[in-house]
């Protein structure tokens, strides 16, 4: 969404501040993204359960959230990239994510280490796969959507030619099953020890620490943040790098919940990604949103998925709905909003 | 020739909000003739062509083409009337090609609409023989061309058909000594061909050459209108003159310490050999023309624009930034040209914009921010400059154009800095506020900072600085302080008037 700048007129008399953003009474609460996809899930989940009177029971709630920590992740990764502005976009993170799988599988399949050892050398290679897309896009000057194809592309295969059409195992040791299968108070272990942490820590860097604002300040003028003295390339590189560990988190997570790496696991999870993200309220130019709605447009997607999927829809319709749920919750978003998404 | 002009304004005015930018000029162009029209930074040149091109429609006065009324809604329709205006940064289609630049928004077609790319050839290989181009431009990408090219480019395209008025903005600024006699010529051949030559310049020295007669334009107003040659003294007496309000300029008689000093700063294409001084609590203004290369400097001094010669000293010690976050550091503090584009974040709160500069001092473990700080911090600021913003929170976009300066110069000292330069601190800002930015200004130095203040408005410098240095050309070629500093002196440094005969400058 564009957010309507406010110009103060050239009537402003000297020192009067300009008047208030103008907005409709009332509307400034929907106006924010974040009240706007709540109230959404709500309505969808009511939708949802009348549809199935299975959708509400506590099993299936539980099993829909695991569908959304790998895809979550993503998300996150991706709304990184994107608010850092520049045309910032990773369309490799699928890649990334089937890639640094397979680079776990084989760890733990031909070098025999255990799967938590493999796991942190996973993250480690997610984030050197990250670095790539950095180094592309901030030191060679490639543009993010040219630069992050090519990797998906080349990652993709990459991971193909490794496990040469076959997928690997052994990831069922010592306990490694927990992450993806298990459950703590009845809530999936990757939801609460890996989704919900990740979120709550980036959503609190960005508030609250130097760097966070530093993203929001490139994202908004790179010129202008230069000349405050913030390392544009640097910073924009970190979170190419930030959005490859967050893959390699979803692949260490997928492997443990299916317990095989496949070359194809996160084939198409980019543009799903992507599309979360600005659900979720980021502006697709950088600077503007937060990762909050980001979370909230994880569980409405989730929601939607998985109501559909008991109500006997079909995938092909499903991802037409996802489309039509983007292109909705923007355009109503702009006629109830005028004001701006801020950080 | 005829009897009637080609072009004649009569009380022409123009006003921007509650800046007059143009009052009641009149004058007259005949077919033929070479008119160059005089005035410094500001003094409503651009304008008077904007108006004549078909920019902005003018408020008062009558413009006649000929014996018609002459008021175009759009450049499109200046130019359809025969009024064309080659800019002085020109702007093009560089990856098209010459002949598709030519017809750009006037295409020519045949009966079917298609594009009749024959027809267009000929007519541009005509227009360019009568301008003794070569045809053999045409068909190269109009970025491969060297700037005097596609500067003819653009004159061809301007008189392709039915000129009457050629308006050129000060079109040998970039070009080089053999380039420039070229554009003469052309000029000299479109004047004989019968067109009307409005021609936009600093350089004296060719106003001889080019031009028939001259006007000068001062603060808007139209101060005189003569026969060239003319001595060069008496262009500045009429060019200068003002009255200028000199109860608030500044004489910094105590000695202070060196804050900053430059020697042999050098970067190509930029500026050269650059030696400066600025003294701990003084004020020195950096005047020039656009483009002397004053902005490149400041950047460079800033760590944003690193020379590729020459020694800094802060303080006393050994000065190299690398980077803008060094020169921070370091105590340098630098507001930008641009607000809009350089200076705030739009999308975040006043509060925000006041703290980017500051965030390394309120950065702990992690990064994690001390936010009490941050805000005693903000709210200093706020009062300190009497910021208009009802909250911190208050998006900075919903200030006025003077607060949000305001708001960029409390971002600025918060970092507590030794050396602040200020890119055009004034520029687009309403009166009052002026008046109080420029007082801030004097607080600063009064507190022992120190300050280099770009402007290309003179009256600005005058009133507030101990000093005023002059850049042209990427070189500074004037210092000048007590009685030199004056308004004549200083343009004849910028327009490189020698003092002594009146003559051009060697």
């Amino acid at each position: 969404m564009t957010a309507p700048t406010h110009r103060p007129t050239a009537a402003t008399p000297p020192g009067a501040p300009a008047s208030r953003p103008a907005g409709r009474p009332g509307s400034a609460l929907f106006a924010d993204r974040r009240v706007f996809l709540l109230a959404l899930i709500v309505v969808v989940g009511a939708v949802m359960s009348l549809l199935s009177p299975y959708f509400l029971q506590v099993d299936n709630l539980l099993s829909m959230t695991q569908y959304g920590a790998v895809i979550g992740l993503l998300a996150l990764g991706q709304a990184l990239v994107i608010l850092g502005g520049g045309g910032g976009i990773d369309l490799s993170i699928g890649s990334s994510l089937s890639l640094s799988g397979v680079f776990m599988g084989l760890l733990t399949q031909s070098a025999g280490l255990s799967p938590w050892l493999a796991a942190v050398l996973a993250l480690v290679f997610g984030a050197f796969l990250g670095l790539i897309n950095g180094i592309l896009v901030g030191v060679i000057g490639i543009p993010p959507l040219i630069a992050t194809l090519s990797t998906l592309y080349f990652y993709g295969s990459l991971a193909n030619v490794i496990t040469n059409g076959k997928q690997f195992g052994g990831f069922d040791r010592q306990g490694f099953s927990f992450l993806g299968q298990g459950a703590v108070a009845g809530v999936p272990v990757q939801v609460l020890l890996v989704l919900i942490p990740a979120f709550a820590i980036a959503a609190w860097a960005m508030k609250r620490t130097r760097s966070g604002q530093h993203t929001y300040e490139v994202g908004t003028s790179d010129r202008a943040a230069a000349l405050v003295g913030v390392d544009v390339r640097r910073l924009r590189i970190g979170l190419y790098v930030l959005a490859g560990v967050l893959a390699a988190v979803g692949a260490v997570v997928t492997n443990s919940w299916l317990l095989t790496a496949r070359p194809s696991a996160g084939t198409g999870f980019e543009l799903q990604a992507i599309t979360i993200a600005v659900l979720g309220g980021i502006n697709i130019f950088g600077g503007r949103g937060h990762l909050s709605g980001v979370f909230l447009a994880v569980v409405l997607v989730v929601v939607v998925n998985t109501g559909l999927q008991l109500a006997g829809v079909g995938n092909s319709v499903q991802v037409g709905i996802l489309g039509a749920l983007l292109i909705v919750s923007v355009l109503l978003n702009r006629v109830i909003g005028p004001r701006g998404e801020r950080p | 020739m005829t009897t009637t002009p080609t072009i004649t304004l009569h009380g022409v005015g123009k006003s921007f909000g509650a800046t007059r930018a143009l009052s009641d000029v009149s004058f007259s162009v005949a077919a033929g003739e070479r008119l160059a029209v005089l005035g410094e930074n500001g003094a409503g040149k651009s304008t008077l062509m904007k108006i004549l091109a078909g920019v902005h429609p003018a408020d008062t006065g009558t413009v006649r083409l000929g014996a018609d009324p002459y008021t175009p809604a759009s450049p499109a329709a200046a130019m359809a009337q025969g009024v064309s205006i080659v800019y002085q940064e020109p702007s093009f289609f560089e990856h098209l090609t010459v002949l598709e630049n030519i017809f750009t928004g006037r295409e020519l077609v045949d009966v079917l609409g298609q594009l009749a790319w024959r027809r267009m050839r000929r007519q541009a290989t005509e227009a360019f023989a009568d301008l003794k181009l070569d045809p053999g431009l045409l068909d190269r990408p109009m970025g491969s061309l060297s700037l005097a090219e596609q500067q003819q480019v653009l004159i061809a395209r301007a008189v392709h058909d039915r000129c009457r008025v050629l308006i050129l903005d000060e079109p040998t600024s970039i070009l080089t000594a053999n380039e420039a006699e070229r554009l003469f010529d052309v000029v000299d051949r479109l004047a004989a061909a019968g067109v009307a030559i409005l021609y936009i310049t600093h350089r004296f020295d060719e106003l001889a050459r080019v031009a028939d007669r001259f006007v000068i334009l001062k603060d808007g107003v139209l101060v005189a209108d003569l026969p060239t040659p003319a001595d060069h003294n008496e262009i500045i007496r009429l060019m200068s003159g003002r009255q200028i309000d000199t109860v608030s300029a500044r004489e910094n008689t105590v000695a202070a310490a060196e804050l900053l000093t430059v020697r042999g700063l050098h970067r190509p294409g930029e500026f050269e050999d650059i030696d400066l001084t600025v003294h701990e609590g003084e004020i020195v203004g950096l005047y020039g023309l656009v483009g002397a290369g004053r902005t490149e400097l400041a950047l460079s001094i800033f760590g944003d624009n690193p020379a590729s010669a020459g020694a800094m000293t802060l303080s006393g010690s050994s000065y190299r930034p690398g980077s803008a976050r060094e020169a921070i550091a370091a105590g340098v503090a630098y507001l930008p040209e641009d607000r809009k584009t350089q200076g705030i974040f739009p999308a975040m709160s006043t509060g925000k914009n006041i703290a980017a500069a500051s965030l390394d001092r309120f950065a702990g473990g992690l990064g994690r921010l001390d936010r009490t700080g941050l805000n005693t911090m903000v709210a200093e600021g706020i009062s300190r400059l009497r910021i208009k913003a009802p909250t911190p929170d208050f998006p900075i976009t919903g200030l006025s154009g003077g607060h949000q300066q305001k708001t960029l110069f409390a971002r600025w000292l918060a970092t507590d800095p030794k050396l602040f330069i200020l890119d055009e601190p004034t520029r687009g800002i309403d009166v009052g506020t002026k008046a109080e930015i420029h007082s801030q200004i004097i607080g600063f130095a009064d507190q022992g900072m120190g300050v280099l203040i770009i402007s290309s408005e003179l009256p600005e410098l005058l009133a507030v600085c101990d000093r005023i240095l002059v850049m042209r050309a990427g070189r500074l070629v004037a210092d000048l302080r007590g009685e030199d500093r004056n308004e004549a002196a200083i343009l004849r440094a910028t327009l490189g008037v020698d003092d002594a005969d009146g003559k051009e400058g060697t």
